[in-house]
């Protein structure tokens, strides 16, 4: 089964939860920000709106790849534009002198922080990689283009 | 003059032993740009590289609030 670029649906009912910290400070009894990060799936992962949580299961693997993926830097506050909320993080998402020779096609945003808890899915076309470099380039920190948007 | 080396599969190998190729995916969601070094005697790759960059991705729709 394929894997389908969605913003897990857990995760926006996590929200007004107040379950997930983004940003450099945090409002609520907790002082400390949540570490998010990402991890790389095949493409029969089947990752999609349904994913409530990271798992090992479906998750590349190979030299220099370390399960659970790389951490996210968060330097940007969330912050507003018009009647949307949207943060983005503040640099790409890297992995150096890999091999990963299953396809893989996901990106999957999490919560460490919070039991893993599932974000968001991201996709961009089949790929190997092979003694090198794969790097996913944020989009433009705005109302119109950042990685989460709340319209 | 030392001859240009790059680190691949095999090791640290001449750049002129190898075929570079390079490819580019556009879609309204991303830009992708991949590497691809061969060995120029077997055809084999040795290095392949891939960068991404997001363009747009889904956002969450705005709530409706239902009272009743």
């Amino acid at each position: 089964m394929a894997n389908a670029q969605s913003v897990c649906t857990s995760f926006k009912q996590e929200l007004l939860q107040g379950l997930h910290a983004f940003g450099t400070s945090v409002v609520r009894a907790g002082t400390t920000a949540d570490t998010f990060k990402a991890a790389l799936y095949v493409t029969t992962a089947s990752l999609g709106a349904a994913t409530t949580a990271y798992s090992a299961t479906g998750e590349v693997s190979g030299t220099n790849y370390t399960a659970g993926g790389v951490t996210v830097t968060n330097g940007n506050a969330p912050a507003t534009g018009g009647t949307t909320a949207y943060w983005t993080p503040s640099a790409s998402f890297s992995w150096s002198t890999v091999t990963l020779s299953t396809a893989f096609d996901t990106v999957l945003l999490y919560n460490s922080t919070q039991s893993n808890r599932a974000v968001a899915v991201f996709t961009f076309g089949s790929q190997t990689v092979t003694s090198g470099n794969f790097s996913l380039t944020m989009p433009t920190n705005d109302q119109a283009n950042a990685l989460i948007r709340i319209a | 003059m030392t001859e240009p080396l790059i680190y691949t599969s095999r090791g640290n190998v001449p750049v002129s032993s190898l075929e570079h190729y390079i490819k580019w995916d556009v879609t309204a969601e991303f830009v992708k740009f991949t590497e691809l070094y061969k060995c120029k005697r077997t055809g084999e790759v040795v290095r392949e590289d891939c960068h991404v960059r997001a363009l747009k991705v889904p956002e969450i729709g705005a709530a409706q609030a239902a009272m009743a």
